[in-house]
């Protein structure tokens, strides 16, 4: 990945700019885990840097952060793979690196406001210059509206590039859903004083980008790196892909049912909620049966011809899809499904729980997959033909996905002991909720998470040390 | 003041078995719809298709166990079971779909962008 910044193999333009948003990505991917681990230290602490850096804005900063790395990334990795899918070079692929520069400028600006104007009074002018308060999309209006123009930008070298090149399926389904990604953005970016309203729109954004859309584009990117990656015959892929296309967004739009149980928005939700939630898992299955496969497929086949090497051209890329489909299917699966139906919910949202669920969900179903896109732009890059996992490979993802893993048990844990205290037993009350944050349950689940947050930070930093030096090191094995 | 909707009382030793017998039924599902693939791909023998029908029977026990005990309406259990039905078809339409697309595009390996 360093080499790649002065020096590198890509053979166009849109992989260089692909490149440039997943250097941006991993730093935000470590800003992300360093303010997690400073708002689980004040879950213990309450006092650590407080009039410093109050949980408030560690929380903030955390999950805005969270997002944005995403988003980075999932830019990046549609640089990365439009030429090979359209057979065109990018087109204003200029116009996309200034593109690219305004968004970075912008987001360190918010962050930099976050971080240094931490309490204030919440005004009309607050929204427009410091925060909107809206969890996930907190930008203020100033920066709403750069991101709008950028990723329309962003949008139009898609969509040029795609009109005018070969019009694959996996790309058909990537500019269709990239519109409904970023046209979904807009129904979060008006305030009403009316919460009700509020959250009503604020769930258009979120849900339908983490359970709709984004999973699409997971599905999209996962068609082309298994193609890539272990020459998946096409037809195959794009079938399932468009199978899972109508699965997520069949059961996935009105699955956002789920949310508006306790909102104040009519009963019916009630019923629609449950309905379609309870079918959410099944395109997750079918995700995870996909992969598994045409892996297995493509083996097989490789084996009946007399090939005993491995089908995987890029060993680091493949492990973090593989682990992809387990993630998405236990995160944002299992641990979605525990607390979907309404009878559950009311006593679970808004606990421990729902962070176990968020963990999971988005290390599973999101972060896995593009990391393993990076280490495919890594392979790129470095014009490597094979690439093999290295001790630091193996050790960042098991780092990575056993730290996630703890600290969702951990809140787990804390959010059943909220669930029967907090809950159950003293019916949600003021009261309730601080006696649940009391109980030696709790806080061991509160330590047991810090801990595995630093295990994550530990995995964090050998990812980035391999994804710095495989390149290389892979080069010289080959030389 | 109209009361709109009650609190339905979930008594709190009834948690932990809601919570795995919501877990339980992914579980059997994926494992339905793992060994199904599986046998059909040629991985497993044949002898496997059972078990995972088993699987099947189980989930299909398990959803309707957590319906009684988060006490759904009467048509939301009825809805579930007639999914679990449809569910039984789903891994053999699915396969359907694949062997059928795999014969007609058998002579193909199309790998590149040229469709």
């Amino acid at each position: 990945m360093l080499t790649s910044i002065k020096t590198n193999s890509f053979t166009n333009e849109g992989q260089r700019l692909g490149m440039m948003y997943y250097r941006v990505a991993v730093i935000l991917f470590g800003a992300q885990l360093l303010m997690g681990l400073i708002a689980a230290i004040q879950f213990l602490v309450p006092g650590f840097l407080f009039e410093i850096f109050d949980f408030s804005v560690a929380r903030m900063v955390h999950i805005n952060a969270l997002v944005v790395w995403m988003l980075y990334a999932m830019i990046g990795s549609v640089y990365m793979m439009i030429t090979d899918e359209t057979g065109l070079e990018t087109i204003n692929i200029g116009l996309g690196k200034i593109a690219f520069w305004i968004l970075t400028v912008a987001v360190t600006i918010v962050v930099l406001v976050y971080i240094f104007v931490q309490v204030g009074a919440g005004t009309e002018e607050s929204i427009w210059l410091i925060h909107e308060g809206r969890e996930y999309i907190e930008a203020p209006r100033w920066a709403d509206i750069g991101i709008v123009v950028v990723v329309l930008i962003f949008y139009w070298n898609v969509f040029a590039t795609y009109i005018k090149g070969t019009q694959t399926g996996i790309m058909t389904v990537m500019v269709a859903n990239l519109l409904a990604l970023a046209g979904l953005y807009l129904a979060g970016m008006f305030f009403t004083d009316n919460i009700s309203m509020d959250q009503f729109w604020w769930w258009w954004v979120i849900h339908l980008w983490v359970e709709a859309t984004w999973e699409v584009f997971v599905g999209t990117l996962a068609a082309y790196a298994l193609i890539r990656l272990i020459g998946a015959k096409r037809e195959i892929v794009e079938m399932w892909l468009w199978i899972e296309v109508l699965m997520l967004f069949g059961s996935g739009i009105l699955g956002m049912g789920h949310h508006y149980f306790w909102i104040g928005t009519p009963e019916y939700w009630w019923e629609i909620g449950a309905l379609f939630s309870a079918l959410e898992p099944v395109p997750l299955i079918a995700m995870f049966v996909h992969v598994l496969y045409d892996w297995g497929k493509e083996q097989g086949a490789a084996h009946a011809r007399g090939e005993t090497a491995s089908v995987i051209t890029n060993g680091p890329a493949m492990a973090w899809i593989v682990t992809n489909a387990f993630g998405n299917f236990l995160g944002a699966g299992i641990w979605g499904f525990f607390h979907t139906l309404p009878q559950v919910n009311i006593y679970t949202h808004g606990t421990q729980f729902t962070a176990a669920h968020g963990h999971l969900a988005f290390f599973g179903a999101y972060a896995t997959i593009l990391i393993g896109m990076m280490y495919y732009g890594v392979q790129k890059a470095n014009g490597i033909e094979r690439m093999k996992m290295t001790f630091k490979t193996k050790m960042g993802i098991f780092l990575i996905t056993f730290g996630v893993m703890g600290m969702t048990i951990a809140l787990t844990i804390a959010g059943y002991e909220q669930v029967l205290v907090e809950r159950a037993e003293l019916g949600a009350t003021w009261n309730g909720f601080f006696v649940a944050q009391e109980l030696a349950w709790y806080v061991q689940a509160q330590t047991w998470r810090t801990v595995m947050g630093v295990v994550t930070l530990i995995g964090f930093v050998y990812l980035v040390w391999d994804l710095l030096t495989i390149g290389k090191k892979t080069q010289e094995v080959e030389a | 003041m109209e009361i709109l909707i009650t609190r339905p009382e979930i008594a709190i030793d009834m948690f932990l078995p809601i919570f795995v017998v919501s877990t339980l039924v992914l579980v059997f599902g994926v494992g339905y719809a793992a060994l199904i693939t599986l046998s059909k791909m040629g991985y497993f023998s044949k002898k496997w298709m059972p078990l995972g029908y088993i699987f099947w029977a189980l989930q299909t026990y398990c959803l309707y166990d957590l319906s009684v005990m988060i006490q759904s309406e009467p048509f939301t259990s009825k809805v579930l079971m007639i999914a679990m039905v449809a569910y039984l078809f789903v891994p053999h339409l699915y396969f359907r779909l694949i062997e059928d697309t795999d014969e007609r595009y058998k002579d193909t390996h199309t790998t590149s962008n040229k469709i």
